[in-house]
């Protein structure tokens, strides 16, 4: 290649390339759709905050309120419900609206200014803690004898002894049981896939549903499901769509790539190499590409 | 012949320019969005917004906000995307207090006459 051509290459080189960046950036960049709350402008995201803090006044759901919450950064949020609770103030608002503000700081794990401290006094914990299945062995307890018998609500008793007079029982607590409770890790690193079906629904785009449960089967909310695939991820928090479930979420997706599911801030894998299938057709009819629907639940 | 290679050459440099181009543009490095506005939001977050519209006019009452909030998901008709929720969520058997508080802001907005959007020129404006 002679010098001629070769600095007609470079030229038109730079050209083409002026020219295509130009298209892809300016003129038909790359589409804007399906962003998050997250990636709003800041008044936006304040407004969204002001929102869903105003919401869980009006429908006291928590959990609602802690996935919605769950997708903007924590500064906006305590900036949010700070102001919301200034406002609200000012306003001359109940203290009790104040207190669930206050709660729904807690719940969304944010700290709002000193100001607010006496709101938190005795609160319900947000979350309660589901009772526990099993009964949990307790230390014996000595009881004080009395001479009228009276029911105790203590799952222990005490051996019926035959006497005719009612005699001081005493129980000497066990030296060697000490009840250590073992932690129990968080829900999203006890999730396994433990059910996956396949829909076959012609009247909608195929989708991959996802189901998460406690171990009692309910819905839990507030949960980050991740959509992973070669050169891109979606992200979705259950408990959005309520009038299907409170862990349900779903993705659009296409039949020719394989996913992977994971959970949880770091998206931790569950499910991979999920792919859309073609539904069983019958004769003469064309086939549809079916969706997936997955349950995760904790592994017993 | 001198000029062939000459334009051979240009038109090789043009398209290894511009598939490079297009690869950054779209692949390597596309447009970044950040502050975006609520009307790009994915379908399920923009229902949330819609529905926290609703459910957030139950309380403050602000009649002129919550028309304004959902003028950003459609500037044109700001009802629409009310309506079609509404409409979507009551089909799909959704809770009756969420379809409730659509329908009310619904009705209020449909009542209601916009306020006349300030002018920006205008003094106080």
């Amino acid at each position: 290649m002679g010098n001629a051509s070769r600095i007609a290459f470079a030229l038109a080189f730079v050209a083409g390339l002026a020219l295509s960046l130009f298209y892809t950036w300016v003129v038909d960049p790359v589409e804007l759709i399906n962003t998050y709350p997250a990636l709003m402008r800041s008044d936006y995201r304040r407004d969204w905050v002001r929102m869903a803090a105003l919401s869980y006044l009006a429908d006291g759901n928590l959990e609602r309120a802690r996935a919605r919450l769950q997708n903007v950064d924590r500064q906006t949020v305590a900036a949010g419900i700070e102001a919301l609770l200034e406002e609200q103030t000012a306003a001359g608002r109940p203290a009790e609206e104040l207190r669930r503000l206050a709660t729904l700081a807690q719940a969304a794990g944010v700290q709002v200014s000193a100001t607010w401290n006496y709101l938190f006094t005795p609160l319900p914990s947000p979350t309660p803690l589901p009772p526990t299945l099993t009964p949990t062995p307790t230390r014996l307890t000595p009881i004080t004898p009395s001479l009228t018998p009276t029911p105790t609500p203590t799952p222990v008793r005490p051996t019926p002894t035959h006497t005719a007079s009612p005699t001081p029982v005493t129980f000497t607590p066990t030296p060697t049981f000490t009840p250590t409770p073992t932690p129990t890790p968080p829900l999203i690193f006890r999730l396994r896939p433990v059910e996956q079906q396949q829909i076959c629904e012609s009247n909608l785009p195929p989708r991959i549903e996802v189901v998460v449960q406690n171990e009692r089967g309910e819905g839990v909310s507030g949960v980050e499901v991740w959509l992973l695939w070669s050169g891109g991820a979606d992200r979705a928090i259950t408990g959005l769509k309520p009038w299907k479930g409170a862990g349900y979420v779903d993705f659009n997706a296409r039949w020719d790539v394989p996913y992977t599911i994971g959970v949880g801030e770091l998206g931790l894998p569950l499910v991979t190499s999920l792919q859309l299938k073609r539904c069983p057709a019958e004769e003469g009819q064309p086939s549809l590409i079916g969706s997936w629907h997955i349950l995760l639940k904790p592994q017993q | 012949m001198f000029w062939r290679k000459v334009g051979l050459a240009a038109a090789l440099g043009l398209m290894a320019g511009a598939a490079l181009g297009v690869a950054i543009g779209w692949w390597l490095w596309p447009v970044e969005y950040v502050n975006t506005a609520p009307d790009t939001l994915r379908r399920d977050y923009r229902d949330e917004y819609i529905l926290m519209t609703a459910t957030a006019y139950e309380v403050d009452g602000n009649l002129h906000r919550a028309r304004e909030r959902l003028r950003l998901l459609n500037p044109a008709d700001p009802v629409a995307p009310l309506r079609d929720l509404a409409g979507r969520l009551a089909a799909a058997g959704g809770d009756p207090a969420d379809v409730a508080r659509l329908n009310h802001l619904l009705e209020k907005l449909s009542a209601s006459s916009p306020l006349p959007t300030p002018n920006p020129l205008s003094e106080d404006g």
